[in-house]
């Protein structure tokens, strides 16, 4: 396999989870594009070095999480206010569009913004399926402090989503 | 990884979001790496073009003051390369590392970037202090000159203070991401 079929195959595997996690980081559409942009790039160039030392799967997130996290250093990815997130990002606030699983994402997309950029990144990791010793691997900590972390995050992120009552349920 | 319905159903919610875009994502890579090209492309003529710009001085036959203004000009360019090099040395952006690695070296990073900035100032006011120097042992040395000179460093001024306060501003938002 080429390097260049081998970038397309990350591709097609982690496209989706890649356009998620700017997502997460990142409201503001534009700057959202930017972010994937940056990101994909970023994999192409550092695919070559990729020995193997730990999974694909790790790389590929290891890549887009701390290029994500500069972006935010630059003075993208500003936390925002959920309600304000929420009205924002929602242009189609029909009753049926209410129902639908993508207003429902809307709703988990802006509970994510309002939260800090610490805790956006070990929630992205979960929600995309990370193990806790995926995600030690990945942010560079021990398993019983991934393990922590992910269980304050994850309560953040309740309070947010309860702040939003029957949002998303 | 955990058997809590809340944050399996959020889970799914999430994965939910799969649109299949391999070939979008594609061409937004050949974008990037067509801009990243023309960027390459663009060092390389500034340096084809000193290199044109000293055969045809040297094939001319330049006497006096024509040689010693090529010789500072690759003596300096030079010199700001290998301090740029230098100064770079060993600050590979680890994007494969874990994030605690990542931030350890991003630190270093603003702190390289600082440190670029004085070095920049005071390779001006190297340059400077030479030109003068030999602006004055060719009896070259007017007002105009003087201002052309004084007149390269603000933009070097403008980019120092904006470099400054960005690398600040990117230190102190990773300071407070491991604070979080």
């Amino acid at each position: 396999m080429t390097s260049e079929e081998h970038f397309d195959r990350i591709l097609r595997e982690y496209g989706p989870a890649l356009r998620r996690l700017a997502s997460s980081y990142e409201r503001n559409a534009a700057a959202r594009e930017d972010l994937l942009q940056e990101i994909l790039l970023a994999v192409w160039r550092a695919l070559p070095r990729f020995r193997g030392e730990c999974s694909e799967k790790t790389f590929v997130f290891r890549i887009a999480h701390n290029r994500a996290i500069t972006h935010c250093f630059r003075g993208g990815c500003q936390t925002t206010d959920i309600e304000s997130a929420a009205e924002v990002s929602d242009p189609r606030p029909t009753p049926e569009y209410e129902a639908s699983m993508s207003q429902r994402r809307e709703h988990l997309l802006a509970a994510l913004h309002s939260l800090p950029v610490a805790t956006r990144q070990i929630l992205g990791l979960a929600l995309e399926g990370l193990s806790r010793a995926e995600l030690a691997e990945v942010l560079g900590i021990t398993e019983n402090a991934a393990t922590v972390r992910l269980s304050r995050a994850r309560a953040a992120l309740k309070r947010q989503l309860d702040m939003r009552e029957g949002a998303i349920r | 990884m955990t058997t809590d319905p809340e944050w399996q159903w959020l889970s799914d919610l999430w994965a939910s979001d799969s649109e299949d875009d391999a070939v979008r994502l594609r061409k937004m890579v050949n974008r990037s790496r067509f801009r990243l090209a023309v960027g390459q492309t663009g060092e390389a003529l500034v340096l084809a073009g000193l290199g044109a710009l000293t055969v045809v001085g040297v094939q001319r036959g330049l006497t006096g003051f024509g040689q010693l203004w090529l010789a500072t000009c690759w003596a300096f360019a030079i010199i700001a390369s290998a301090l740029s090099l230098w100064n770079q040395r060993g600050m590979w952006k680890p994007l494969g590392s874990s994030t605690t690695e990542y931030l350890r070296v991003f630190r270093e990073h603003c702190r390289r970037a600082r440190r670029n900035v004085r070095l920049a100032i005071g390779l001006y006011i190297a340059e400077v202090i030479v030109i003068v120097a030999e602006l004055a042992l060719f009896h070259r040395l007017t007002g105009g000159a003087i201002l052309a000179l004084a007149a390269l460093g603000v933009p070097l001024g403008a980019w120092a203070v904006a470099t400054e306060r960005r690398v600040r501003r990117e230190a102190e938002s990773a300071a407070a991401f491991e604070g979080e």
